[in-house]
């Protein structure tokens, strides 16, 4: 019993903090991503869209 | 900013090379599919034929799904998409082909080695050891070609679709590695050097995130190139992209545990796997709902347009998928669903419906392109989309039916809860049968529909002429001076020194004692304190900083390399250190003998955990089922772990001793004359098959390196072991008037079968401990 207390309690920790700080990168990155410039959000979205692409055709 | 303009033309070849072999695998793993589902439904269609049976072939369907369908798919998707969103060709064309020509070579390896019985005994990472090699080496060549692309970019900015991609190279590669780390004993053979609970921890770390991160984040990826150019509109929200992205690659990592609910692994690593399990649910729902509102104001094309069809579709299956897998994580859902069929049904949902979905709109929409013609059917295309729709639902709708039948009739008491309603299994087996067949011609379905794809892309492409992309560019729109970073500015910045040293500070002043303790405690509140002031002062430079990171792609990758170590780290370093056989309590594994270790090797080449659990969970059912619960210990030697996932059969981790040597010859031989009913395939060739015992005494050297208590035996003292239980078996056998040689491989599978569940007490050094 007292090997348990010593080597394994000590790790039911770990699930709290790991939540906590999940929620920390969770709420930071939200804060981050709603506080973008809306012309910076406008640019990545149109990314896909920024190219004049032709076509080459294989010999 | 020069105005010098120069045209690259795109390696649209590879892409080529890719779709097609995806198309070409995915049609060889789903007639395997359909061929283990057929064999469920009727044993025969295992034909006595050992590189046949449902155990080898099973492995066969899952890898080639995953790796040689999704794998290749995955690859066109990205090679196509990162060329045009960083303005510039594959870096190397000797490296695409190295990559291509080297992943099928381990496909057509794997289809030969696993139906020969070739495995490691663990799911998703059957593959030997020489061919893990081959993968981690053509992985390296797709990372070097891919991040060699990028450094040579013509665009500034990384789309998120790049960021997703960024994340499962590094991911994948650690997992894949740490998960197949062994020791080999052949050519063909070796042992993880993991074991019992160590082994399936970092097991289902690396199956659970080979989904998360092989099957979802690369397919988010191609979501989010492919559906804003189907739909000719940008992405719903780029804002909620990028919290989809971090809050994925974050949280993903550590929900692996959620495979192991109920049994033997510590509580404290459960309940971690079932709150970020939950947890998912945020990111996953954000990341389907920004996919599907990409298509505002075009849902109309979805009556005509097959490509939209099936990405709305595959985003619908996501959401299904990544609602239903948390919900399995509760415990208590968990406790019903586990080792049945549900949990079959929930990966299909995410693999027919999310990755198959997803591959055949791509697919659909990159053909005409790449080959500059249109697509020689659209209504082919649209019948498709219907039958595969039809498919799954009946395939998924079969397997949940299946799957809370039998949970329901496995769990179900009476008496008071003391005695089982249904204590036969087989009367559980009897009960799902009907489903099985709709499963069948659920699975069936789906297959013609990929077939009628193969048909029409052979159509449009015949006599078409291959054509690759072009596009020009002005050279200098590489990243100003001032926005690069370099690797070390990724970490010498406002934001991760004063994140770096709370975080530091706060575990000190949790775990540790005495003044380290109070030094902690102070740190923490001056690290935290110092951050608050230096934002207020100077928060452009925190803002500064991740503009700078969104246009670096090195301390990028290295910021979501930590992201994702984290989690494993945790998880796996305190349960190597901790759950070992010294510091195990109450019972522990006795070490198998010689000719019980060479019958272990048979039942994992037989892939008899593909149907066998060996774990009895803290459940009441299952106890009054199967026996006492599985100790952690008890299976503290078993290198690699054979918990198993799905109990087509019953769990056998109590199985030595429950019956006599004859009744397993009898139903290893054929399973109907003692277990009427039974769908478990014959095993003719274990009763043919001398024993190879060439390479036993490696393989005990190596179990013994590995830990396993082996005395130094020589190889004559081996061989007698070896031989004087073959013979004690082999009498017994013939006491019943049956007679088999000492040397054949039954007998081996007979001594290992009656070891399960044996163990002794254990007296660990720290209890003994004086102090």
């Amino acid at each position: 019993m007292f090997r348990r207390v010593i080597l394994e309690n000590w790790m039911s920790i770990f699930p709290f903090v790991a939540f906590v700080t999940a929620g920390c990168v969770y709420t930071l990155m939200s804060l981050k991503a709603f506080r973008m410039r809306p012309a910076q959000t406008v640019r990545f979205e149109n990314l896909p869209f920024d190219s004049n692409e032709t076509a080459r055709h294989e010999k | 900013m020069s105005s010098n303009k120069i045209t690259i033309e795109f390696n649209d070849r590879i892409v080529r090379q890719f779709l097609l072999a995806s198309v070409f695998w995915g049609a060889v793993g789903m007639l395997v599919g359909v061929l283990i589902a057929s064999q469920l439904a009727y044993w025969q269609a295992n034909f006595n034929l050992s590189w046949l049976t449902y155990g080898r072939l099973r492995p066969l369907h899952t890898n080639a799904v995953i790796f040689a369908l999704v794998g290749n798919m995955m690859f066109a998707g990205i090679y196509y998409s990162t060329q045009r969103l960083v303005k510039a060709r594959l870096a190397s064309d000797f490296l695409s082909k190295l990559h291509f020509w080297g992943w099928q070579a381990i496909i057509v390896a794997a289809a030969i080695t696993l139906p020969l019985g070739f495995s490691r005994g663990k799911e998703y990472a059957e593959l030997i050891w020489p061919l893990n090699i081959a993968v981690a080496v053509i992985w390296v060549v797709f990372a070097i070609n891919f991040f060699w692309t990028l450094a040579r970019r013509n665009e500034p900015s990384l789309y998120v679709a790049i960021w997703f991609y960024i994340g499962t190279i590094v991911t994948v590669a650690m997992l894949y590695i740490v998960n197949h780390l062994s020791i080999p004993t052949s050519w063909t053979h070796s042992y993880p050097v993991f074991s019992g609970v160590q082994d399936a921890l970092v097991q289902w770390w690396y199956g659970h995130n080979a989904v998360a991160f092989f099957l979802t984040t690369p397919i988010l990826g191609i979501m989010y190139y492919f559906v804003p150019k189907a739909a000719e509109r940008p992405v719903y929200s780029y804002r909620l992209s990028v919290i989809h992205f971090w809050s994925l690659v974050f949280v993903y990592i550590w929900a692996g545990p959620h495979h192991l609910l109920n049994t033997a692994l510590p509580n404290w690593l459960q309940m971690l796997g079932m709150v970020f399990s939950l947890m998912l649910w945020a990111p996953s729902w954000g990341g389907m709902l920004n996919g599907l509102l990409t298509l505002r104001g075009a849902w109309d094309k979805l009556r005509t347009d097959p490509v939209l069809k099936f990405f709305a579709a595959a985003l619908t299956f996501y959401g299904m998928a990544t609602f239903e897998g948390p919900l399995l994580s509760i415990k208590s859902v968990n406790a019903l669903a586990h080792y049945t069929d549900w949990i079959i049904a929930h990966v299909h949902v995410g693999t027919l419906g999310w990755n198959g979905f997803m591959a055949a709109g791509m697919t659909y929409w990159l053909v005409p392109r790449l080959w500059n013609r249109r697509l020689h059917s659209v209504g082919l295309a649209n019948l498709h989309f219907w039958l595969g729709l039809v498919g799954i639902l009946l395939y998924v709708a079969a397997l949940w039916t299946s799957g809370v039948t039998q949970g329901l009739m496995l769990s179900a008491t009476t008496e008071h809860g003391s005695v089982l309603t249904y204590p036969n299994f087989l009367d559980t087996l009897a009960a799902i049968r009907p489903m099985m067949l709709m499963r069948m011609i659920g699975g069936t379905l789906y297959l013609v529909g990929w077939f009628m794809m193969a048909w029409n892309l052979y159509r449009t492409i015949k006599g078409a002429d291959p054509v690759n992309g072009t596009i020009e560019v002005s050279v200098a729109q590489v990243p100003a001076p001032d926005a690069r970073m370099g690797v070390g500015g990724a970490f010498f910045n406002p934001p991760v020194v004063f994140s770096t040293l709370s975080t530091i500070f706060t575990c000190a002043w949790l775990f540790a004692q005495g003044a380290w303790q109070t030094a902690g405690m102070i740190g923490a509140i001056v690290s935290i304190a110092g951050a608050v002031l230096h934002f207020r002062a100077k928060g452009k430079n925190w803002a500064d900083w991740y503009d700078r990171l969104l246009v670096n792609w090195a301390p990028f990758t290295v910021l979501t390399l930590i992201a994702v170590v984290a989690g494993g780290l945790i998880q796996i370093v305190p349960t190597i250190i901790v759950n070992k056989a010294a510091n195990v309590e109450d019972r522990i594994q006795v070490p198998y003998t010689p000719l019980e270790l060479a019958g272990r090797d048979i039942y994992v080449r037989e892939g008899c955990y593909n149907c066998h659990s060996q774990m009895i969970r803290t459940l009441v059912p299952d106890i009054l089922r199967y026996g006492d619960y599985s100790r952690l210990g008890e299976s503290i030697y078993d290198h690699p772990f054979q918990w198993g996932s799905k109990r087509t059969g019953p769990d056998l981790a109590r199985v030595g001793g429950k019956y006599p040597n004859l009744w397993h010859f009898r139903h290893m031989e054929n399973p109907r004359s003692v277990s009427a009913g039974s769908n478990m395939p014959n095993y003719p060739w274990l009763y043919l098959n001398a024993l190879d015992v060439s390479t036993l005494d490696r393989k005990i050297d190596v179990q013994r390196t590995l830990g396993v208590p082996y005395p130094l035996w020589t190889h004559d003292e081996i061989q007698k072991n070896l031989a004087a239980q073959s013979a004690s078996i082999t009498a017994d056998l013939r006491s019943n008037q049956v007679n088999v040689a000492d040397d054949r491989e039954i007998v081996a599978v007979i001594a290992y079968l009656q070891k399960l569940g044996k163990s002794e007490a254990a007296h660990p050094h720290v209890a003994q401990r004086k102090d």
